[in-house]
């Protein structure tokens, strides 16, 4: 197994000025993000909104640069890299498909698209290539010439798989691709992604803020909270025991089907902090249950075994199972 | 039941073309304003066939003859003749020509200029962006008229002047719309796809943002169109535009302004034209938008 991705450190900082005359401050979306990506898996990114994960889904697609750290893509420096190498590694699925698709495009030439940037084929080849790809992710060849409005928002997430999927690309970056569905569809395009996985053996990085989707199709999840990695964890692993505090916080909030429990209580209280302005020490220690004086100023690392990593004290003092009962009361 | 389920999707989905057809005329701005702006264009065009005199020719002993539909006049000259006796539909039919040229061209000049800025700004943001705004504040900042009389009055006017003067001064709404529609059209996913993909900037700016910002910059264009068939008239009118003999519009005003009292048709006829033509171009450019973006009504 060979790591595609490597992300060492990796920082992204916005300059967020308030006025013409304030002093620009800065807004660290993605704040020192280690993580590695195996060929073959679904790595699942889940957290709140505003917490980074959409910024660090640009990143790794190669739209935005981060402001310090390296990303290694196959041993390559993302910075080395040219724009056109990357798109045939990584390509995204977004989440909305009602702006993803280039309303004045053909659905064939939207699909077609990536091939005319880089001069694959003829247009005949390419649109014989569209219309394959199209049959392979359920779309009917009669839609070949029609506008993406005149499809609905699950064909036009199909019409985006197709799309990213054109390039043989190994990686495909998808930014909550089934969060603007109808949740009849979400199932059909999630089925889809599995599908296509075997079928060209491609590896996901799932963001998403849906645990359920999250546990359905992730191999191995990171609980992302202002811009940290506060949980990395095989799926299983995290879905039966939870080592962030914040993580089973998330994982309490999951509804169930079940009348009459209400919405439940995920103890966190509703202030989510100001991204400007972050907590000391563990950024989570203002809205967590179990916080102790050292949470308030030194911040934890990731830390654990290679299966289960949290970056929490409680964690790093009590690391291995036989010591959760530490806190678990 | 096969052959039930073909017919029903042909009626479902007419040819693209038949569909442009049905809605270009289902609008009925459109219809009103393109026919009349398409008369007026053939008349221009065919102007050379269609005058029954020459527009220049003088005829002193015919001066200033009514319109056929007073006693006086006959339809010798359709509507009458003018101060010099020139014979006043043929002049009438060349001015549409010098027009329709000034409005074309000015629209051309300044929507090149407009919109290369507004794209640059709106898309790369930032510093870009600062210049261009920076560059149109100052160029609203200047009065058009006072800038094209000055200009006209150093250079003197001729009809390259003019419409160059106003190309150069009229790309500012340009700049401005298509700047805040190619931001609008920039945040979207379709452009961070084509990015994700590799395409190139220039290749994301005209292929994917410029045909998205089309709708809006078909209504700028005829806006400034009309505006600038306005100006030249009004610099004509003030002796500072096309200069005689040439028969614009505005300079037909002009000429007539001093017999209004008299001969009143002098002033209303072409006074009538000016304001039937742009208003088609208006009534032709709001229709348009609707066509090509009915989301946006």
């Amino acid at each position: 197994m060979t790591a595609l991705i490597e992300a060492h450190d990796v920082t992204r900082s916005f300059e967020v000025s308030a006025g013409m005359f304030r002093r620009k401050r800065k807004l660290h979306a993605v704040n020192g993000i280690d993580l590695t990506l195996e060929k073959g898996e679904v790595l699942g990114i889940v957290g709140e909104s505003g917490c980074g994960k959409s910024t660090l889904a640009r990143i790794l697609l190669g739209l935005l640069p981060p402001t310090s750290g390296t990303i290694r893509f196959d041993g390559r420096d993302l910075r080395t890299l040219k724009r056109r190498d990357l798109a045939r590694q990584v390509q995204p699925v977004f989440q909305d498909p009602y702006s993803s698709l280039n309303p004045r495009r053909t659905i064939a030439s939207i699909v077609a698209f990536p091939l005319d940037v880089h001069g694959i084929g003829s247009s005949a080849d390419r649109r014989r290539e569209a219309l394959k790809i199209m049959d392979l992710v359920g779309l009917p060849a009669r839609f070949a010439d029609r506008h993406p409005r005149e499809l609905s928002g699950g064909q036009r997430q199909r019409v985006a798989i197709a799309r990213a999927l054109i390039m043989k690309p190994e990686i495909i970056v998808c930014d909550e691709p089934t969060s603007a569905l109808d949740v009849s569809v979400q199932s059909q395009i999630l089925n889809l992604l599995l599908e296509l996985r075997n079928e060209f053996g491609l590896t996901y990085v799932f963001i998403s803020h849906n645990l359920g989707v999250v546990e359905h199709i992730a191999t191995r999840v990171a609980v992302m909270y202002l811009g940290r990695v506060v949980e990395l964890a095989e799926t299983s692993a995290m879905f039966a025991n939870p080592r962030h505090p914040y993580t089973r916080a998330l994982l309490s909030s999951i509804l169930t089907p079940v009348p009459g429990l209400g919405i439940p209580e995920t103890g966190l209280g509703l202030a989510f902090p100001d991204p400007l302005n972050p907590p000391s020490g563990c950024v989570f220690h203002p809205r967590c249950p179990s916080a102790f004086d050292a949470c308030k100023c030194v911040e934890p690392q990731l830390a654990g075994n290679g299966q289960v990593r949290a970056a929490c004290h409680l964690e790093s003092f009590n690391t291995g199972p036989e010591g959760t009962s530490a806190y678990e009361s | 039941m096969v052959d039930a389920a073909l017919s029903l999707q042909t009626i479902m989905e007419p040819a693209a073309g038949a569909r442009l057809r049905r809605r270009m005329f289902g609008q009925k701005s459109f219809v009103l304003g393109g026919g009349l702006l398409l008369v007026i264009i053939v008349v221009a065009l065919l102007a050379p066939l269609l005058a029954t005199h020459d527009p220049y020719t003088q005829d002193l002993a015919r001066r200033m003859v009514p319109p056929f539909w007073y006693g006086k006049g006959s339809f010798e000259h359709i509507l009458g003749t003018d101060n010099l006796g020139r014979d006043y539909f043929s002049r009438l039919l060349y001015g549409a020509r010098i027009s329709l040229l000034i409005g074309l061209s000015v629209m051309v000049i300044s929507g090149i200029i407009g919109t290369a800025l507004g794209l640059v700004a709106g898309y790369f943001g930032g510093k870009a962006d600062l210049a261009v705004t920076f560059l149109v504040t100052t160029r609203l900042a200047m009065p058009v008229m006072l800038v094209a009389l000055a200009v006209v009055a150093i250079v003197g006017g001729s009809l390259p002047v003019i419409i160059l003067v106003l190309g150069f001064l009229k790309w500012d709404r340009f700049a401005v719309v298509m700047r805040s529609a190619t931001q609008q059209a920039r945040s979207l996913d379709y452009v961070a796809a084509a990015e994700a993909v590799g395409a190139s900037t220039s290749r994301i700016i005209l292929g994917e943002i410029l045909p998205n910002v089309l709708p809006q910059l078909i209504v700028v264009a005829t806006l400034e169109a009309a505006s600038a068939i306005l100006l030249e008239a009004s610099l004509s009118f003030l002796g500072l535009g096309v200069q005689p003999p040439l028969p614009s519009w505005g300079l037909m005003i002009s000429e007539a302004k001093s017999y209004m009292f008299f001969s009143f048709w002098l002033i209303a006829i072409p006074g009538t034209m000016l304001a039937l033509l742009v208003l088609a171009i208006n009534l032709a450019g709001d229709g348009l938008r609707d066509i090509f973006a009915p989301e946006g009504r």
